[in-house]
């Protein structure tokens, strides 16, 4: 259901002004292709001239999308219908309107959000898929449907993957870290950019350090499925920590407050699947497994 | 600027039906002698006019200032109501969820601070341009607000969420038309009696339930509600 509430969120957020203008699709869509391969960009640029001089029928479409889907999986007897449909979409909002989250072209940064919200939202639709197994059978929810050697190793290749962009390239320059986070600030609430400046001040010329502390803590939370339970607990603990810090300091929660978002952003998706990797019974002695309260993706 | 015309209309034109929709369900629960949440439906009445007209201007019956005064009184309501039902927990607890489940009263007391805060954070800006309560951005001081709206927004959407899941598992545990109207004459008046604290399990809250003026349409009419003041306080953002 959390998984569900996102969707909705997002197709509502879709609904701002902006979104009916041609800008959306002219400058917002069609500039994610910038530094990507041309097969890669060509697509983008091409979404982007289509929506940008269709852009209410476009963007009500959109909406209406998102908010079928968040419906489909709320709903019970179409969650799978929901699932598949939010995988769908989620690759191709990737690919067109996040240019693959700066994978490519050498600009992502697990700070801002990189490798994009929505590609968390293919994995949990994968992950929080519908099964029989019982608790029994599987030590957490995310293991449920795939296994829990596919869910660690997914696990490992997303956790991973952020450590890998955390000192990719520009990343680990001393005021790399210290220029995306003051950039975040414009446009924002005046305490939110309190803390965007406040947060840049602290890693000011302090890049390359942070960066690396950064990817160290990523790689650490990367194994941790694999550690005993107690410690994959805490592993986990830290990604959701790590994601709540992202949504906070460099996604300025999703940028809600600039009319200018289309998603939520990476965190509480972060914090989402983390909690789909949490061992509720870690201890092999504890009382008898009962089904979990916990709902994530629906019925 | 601004959303497009047209569909602010059709969000203005789903409350209108479901402020029509929920008086009409009074009239009918006192006609058939059928049980609903009588302060829930006001609730939906005072809701869905009043966002239609902040949606479309036109629409709005009554002075911004009336309505703060009105949501203000729904709010202190519903917190009363949420006193009654933590402070004597044998009253509804196990009775039956659909009838007494805090969150319902919870999420309408969050539901009447957001109204609230609608009209204190788009004063200002319809002050700015005429008088006109049409939608827009919050401004001035509300602007150092906009983590409230956001709490608002992820409520209410969850319990849009939330309710929709309900809704398939309230359709499947619906029984045939049974007699069980005398002892709900008081929930209509949102005052549980002896009756319901006494007979508080299974049977008895099918009963209940077989009774209920159409839960199903009640639980839409919520979803669509807090669909729509969420994209409202999302423009506000």
């Amino acid at each position: 259901m959390v998984l569900a509430t996102i969707w909705l969120i997002d197709g509502v957020l879709q609904l701002q002004s902006l979104f009916f203008t041609k800008s959306f699709g002219l400058q917002m869509i069609s500039g994610m292709s910038q530094g990507n391969p041309s097969v890669v960009a060509r697509p983008i640029v091409l979404s982007g001239t289509i929506i940008g001089h269709h852009a209410v029928l476009t963007d009500a479409f959109f909406a209406v999308v998102q908010t079928a889907i968040a419906v489909a999986i709320a709903w019970g007897p179409t969650v799978k219908v929901g699932l598949t449909a939010s995988i769908a979409w989620a690759v191709g909002v990737w690919w067109v309107g996040e240019g693959l989250g700066g994978v490519l072209n050498g600009t992502a940064n697990p700070v801002n959000g990189a490798p994009g919200a929505v590609i968390v939202y293919a994995l949990l639709a994968v992950l929080l898929w519908p099964t029989d197994r019982s608790r029994q059978e599987a030590p957490f929810i995310a293991s449920r449907a795939v296994g829990a050697s596919i869910a660690k190793g997914l696990w490992l290749a997303l956790w991973g993957s952020l450590s890998y962009f955390a000192v990719l390239g520009a990343n680990r320059s001393p005021q790399e870290l210290h220029n995306l986070i003051a950039t975040e600030a414009n446009g924002e609430p005046g305490w939110v950019a309190w803390i965007d400046h406040h947060a840049a001040n602290l890693v000011d010329h302090r890049g390359l350090t942070v960066t690396v502390v950064l990817a160290a803590l990523l790689l650490i939370v990367a194994i941790g499925p694999y550690l005993p339970a107690s410690l994959a607990n805490t592993t986990v603990a830290l990604g959701a920590l790590m994601g709540l810090t992202f949504w906070v300091v460099g996604e300025n929660f999703g940028a809600l407050f600039t009319n200018g978002a289309t998603d939520v952003n990476s965190g509480p998706l972060l914090i989402l699947l983390a909690a789909a990797y949490w061992r509720w019974s870690p201890s092999p002695d504890s009382a008898p497994p009962t089904e979990p309260t916990l709902s994530l993706a629906g019925a | 600027m601004t959303n497009p015309g047209w569909l602010n209309d059709i969000f203005a034109g789903v409350m209108v039906a479901i402020a029509v929709y929920s008086a009409g369900r009074l009239v009918a629960a006192h006609r058939w002698s059928r049980p609903t949440h009588q302060d829930v439906d006001v609730a939906h009445i005072l809701m869905g006019t009043a966002m239609a007209g902040m949606l479309v201007s036109g629409l709005n019956p009554i002075p911004s200032g009336v309505w703060e005064v009105v949501f203000s009184g729904l709010a202190a309501w519903f917190i009363w109501r949420c006193y009654r039902f933590v402070k004597d927990s044998s009253t509804g607890f196990g009775y039956d969820q659909h009838l007494h489940r805090l969150s319902r009263r919870l999420i309408h007391l969050v539901m009447s601070l957001a109204m609230l805060y609608m009209f204190l954070a788009a004063v200002p800006a319809a002050l700015r341009s005429g008088g006109s309560m049409a939608m827009g951005a919050a401004s001035g001081a509300t602007t150092n607000f906009v983590l409230l709206p956001l709490v608002f927004i992820v409520s209410l959407f969850a319990s849009a969420i939330w309710e929709l899941n309900r809704l398939g598992h309230l359709s499947a545990s619906r029984t045939p038309q049974s007699q069980a109207a005398p002892a709900f004459a008081s929930v209509r008046s949102g005052s549980p009696t002896s009756s319901e604290t006494s007979n508080t399990t299974g049977q008895g809250a099918d009963k209940v339930r077989s009774r209920w003026l159409a839960p199903r349409l009640e639980e839409v009419s919520h979803i669509v509600m807090c669909v729509t003041m969420g994209y409202m306080l999302v423009l506000m953002l």
